[in-house]
């Protein structure tokens, strides 16, 4: 598995998946993933900002903190969804995008973090309709926020405050997310595409 | 009494003919005082006279939300001429948002341009409205997102992705912003406009299309069908209503 992406999220994840990171950010990106992706089996795209992983205030964010928390992550992703398209004339392997489950409902504090992550999402909707039929198959994991960024704990989350109880008694593992992402590189889930999937122990049950 | 007499709204991209301006003519019936806000004041102050013309209040004021300072300025002027801020309507967008493009040939550039008025816009007027409609009590913020933020486009990624992040920031301010009286809200419209009559003209054809596709057979009225959501959103009656995202669009999207 090859893992794309900047932010503590990404390195984490990698980690976790025994993934091999590909720095984004870097200058040198496009070169990186061209010389990373062959003979992978599934790409995963994480671009979560350390800035945007801490709460503060809405009206004390400086304009550097949006264009970094925001803008910049959103036009990485454009960029690397150029990459991947040129790479991938043919026969690409399935690619998965990231973000944290809080995103889906929002949360007091984390307006940068909603905001990128939503973003993405529908990048990633929109790039599944238009490379679809080059046989790109797109999905989007809303990973447990805490799995995602462990340093949002004693944040005001909304599954912290919901008064019902997550359907698993507790929130996702590494261990389910390596399990669901091995689902999605099987070829059997192509049928899958542009696809939202909460994996956060049965939180949301979206509507 | 009206249902928002002695409340002030700001507007953006509130010239042209879609429906920043029927957001505004909308408001003002509704006995709000208007700051009609357009980058070219001429645009602006075509509505804030079309207003005045029905009896009601209106500054025009030139603005371009990509400019901080501006954005200051603006919100600040509005404070300084009418006492107070209640509601701010973000509807500005970059001119060449409607026009289809494959992801591709979407350059960062391209993408940055239209995220200078799309978010970077949105986050400046939050930011500086934010006293205002704290002191107001009831403040009301309302952001226009799009269907193609939400089911994703494939005609135009970029302006699906900044539609989408806008989204996002609406559900997180709507949290924040919630202990303040404040609410934020998304609305998702399906309305002629400026933009949409240059994609028709662009795309002959996808007007009949998409009017097929809507249950009510038309595309909404800027002033009629989208304005007067947003005096309902932005009235007593819907002060309970935060973090949505609202589709008026004929019943074009239904599954939520």
């Amino acid at each position: 598995m090859l893992l794309l992406g900047i932010g503590a999220p990404a390195a984490r994840l990698a980690r976790a998946l025994d993934a091999r990171l590909v720095d984004i950010g870097r200058d040198d990106a496009r070169d990186a993933i061209a010389e990373a992706a062959p003979g992978v089996d599934l790409i995963l795209f994480v671009a979560c900002p350390d800035g945007t992983l801490r709460p503060r205030a809405f009206e004390s964010l400086a304009d550097e903190a949006w264009r970094e928390g925001v803008d910049r992550p959103l036009e990485l992703m454009l960029s690397t969804l150029h990459a991947l398209s040129a790479l991938y004339p043919a026969d690409p392997p399935p690619m998965v995008f990231a973000g944290p489950s809080m995103a889906l409902s929002g949360a007091d504090g984390l307006a940068l973090l909603g905001a990128v992550a939503e973003g993405q999402r529908a990048l990633m909707k929109s790039a599944a309709r238009q490379l679809g039929q080059r046989g790109f198959r797109f999905t989007w994991i809303a990973i447990d926020t805490l799995l995602f960024a462990p340093e949002l704990e004693g944040a005001q989350l909304p599954s912290s405050q919901d008064p019902d109880p997550l359907a698993t008694g507790g929130g996702a593992d590494a261990g389910q997310l390596a399990a669901l992402l091995s689902l999605l590189a099987d070829p059997r889930a192509k049928g899958l595409i542009g696809q939202s999937l909460a994996l956060d122990g049965g939180e949301l049950m979206l509507p | 009494m009206s249902l928002l007499e002695g409340k002030v709204a700001f507007v953006t991209g509130a010239g042209g003919t879609g429906i920043g301006r029927g957001s505004s003519l909308a408001l003002a019936a509704a006995g709000a005082s208007v700051v009609v806000t357009a980058r070219r004041i001429e645009a602006a102050q075509k509505t804030a006279d079309a207003i005045a013309a029905e009896g009601g209040t209106a500054l025009a004021l030139a603005l371009d939300v990509s400019d901080r300072v501006a954005v200051d300025a603006a919100v600040a002027a509005a404070v300084a001429r009418f006492g107070r801020l209640d509601i701010l309507i973000q509807n500005a967008v970059h001119g060449g948002s409607s026009m289809s493009q494959a992801v591709e040939e979407q350059t960062v550039a391209l993408m940055r341009e239209h995220g200078a008025v799309a978010l970077d816009g949105a986050f400046y007027l939050a930011r500086a409205a934010f006293p205002h409609l704290k002191a107001s009590g009831a403040g009301r913020m309302v952001f226009f997102t799009s269907l193609r933020g939400i089911k994703g486009s494939g005609a135009n990624p970029v302006y699906a992705a900044q539609k989408g992040a806008i989204r996002g920031l609406a559900k997180s301010l709507a949290r924040e912003w919630g202990r303040h009286g404040i609410t934020v809200n998304a609305l998702a419209p399906a309305s002629m406009s400026d933009a949409t009559l240059v994609y028709f003209d662009a795309h002959p054809g996808v007007r009949e299309m998409i009017e097929a596709s809507v249950p009510m057979r038309r595309m909404g009225d800027g002033r009629a069908d989208i304005g007067g959501v947003i005096v309902a959103l932005c009235s007593p009656l819907c002060g309970y209503m935060t973090g949505q995202t609202l589709f008026v669009d004929g019943g074009g999207y239904t599954a939520l």
